[in-house]
């Protein structure tokens, strides 16, 4: 009996500790294998900038210097 | 790496609607939906504020963090997007967001919600960029044509900023410099004050 009893336990033990194996949430859509996981692709990669990183943080900084009007209308 | 922000100068917003009409122009939103709305606090009162509202893609997002299911992601470059296919529709990002962003489509006669929507910061989703699909599901990818959001694009008084967090940092301490002071800048610290997940 008392051998039963320390099975019963040792299984609700286990049961009980299982949640603890959860992954991480928070590795998994966050950083920069976001894109990866997500089973998205960056927006550099579009045919436009075939891939040039670079040439899409230029592009959007251009663009994003243009709506400062203080400096169009010099 | 570029961090995309938008910020929202209620000392300009003039109430247009203008950016709500780009987005949903631009998006195909839905009736029922509004990825962005604008808010007018004291309306008819003398003083009277408004803001152009919508998911400011938080520096630490609630939503993520809330997400069953996790179809919420964020992108190397700052911007919250979600995968459709995933979304059960539980509503608990809108409860989580500060901002009120998320939408839910009305599907059924029972009160049972859609699959969440919200902005994409016109960046589309989780599927081939600039496909039918990603149209269809998330409206249109500007920023892989190297855009910016359609909304603040064609802010006609550029409240409505959207880009680099340091390139409209610095045009909105000139536009400050330039006025003499009230920055007016609604919401930036609860989307971006907190420091980024990595």
């Amino acid at each position: 009996m008392k051998r039963a009893l320390a099975c019963a336990a040792l299984v609700v033990a286990v049961l009980a500790l299982a949640a603890c194996g959860r992954e991480n949430r928070e590795t998994r859509v966050y950083g920069p294998n976001a894109y990866a996981i997500a089973g998205d692709t960056t927006p550099w990669s579009s045919p436009a900038f075939k891939g040039d990183e670079l040439a899409w943080n230029h592009q959007e900084e251009k663009r994003a210097r243009l709506q400062n009007e203080y400096l169009r209308i010099r | 790496m570029a961090r995309m922000r938008f910020l929202c100068d209620a000392e300009r917003c003039i109430e247009c609607q203008a950016c709500v009409v780009a987005c949903k122009n631009e998006n195909n939103v839905p009736w029922g939906v509004n990825r962005r709305r604008v808010v007018t606090l004291n309306d008819g009162s003398p003083g009277e504020k408004s803001i152009s509202v919508a998911c400011m893609h938080c520096s630490d997002a609630p939503c993520i963090a809330v997400c069953p299911v996790n179809c919420i992601y964020q992108t190397p470059e700052g911007v919250v997007l979600h995968d459709k296919d995933k979304c059960i529709g539980c509503g608990y990002c809108f409860y989580a967001c500060p901002f009120g962003a998320p939408q839910f489509p009305e599907m059924s006669g029972f009160g049972t919600r859609g699959k969440m929507d919200k902005c994409t910061y016109c960046a589309g989703g989780p599927e081939p960029d600039r496909s039918a699909a990603e149209n269809r599901k998330y409206g249109r990818n500007r920023l892989a044509e190297g855009k910016l959001p359609a909304c603040a694009e064609q802010c006609s008084t550029k409240a409505l900023l959207a880009g680099d967090g340091d390139v409209i940092a610095d045009i909105m301490r000139t536009r400050i410099t330039m006025r003499g002071g009230n920055p007016e800048l609604w919401g930036w610290g609860t989307a971006y004050g907190r420091p980024e997940k990595s």
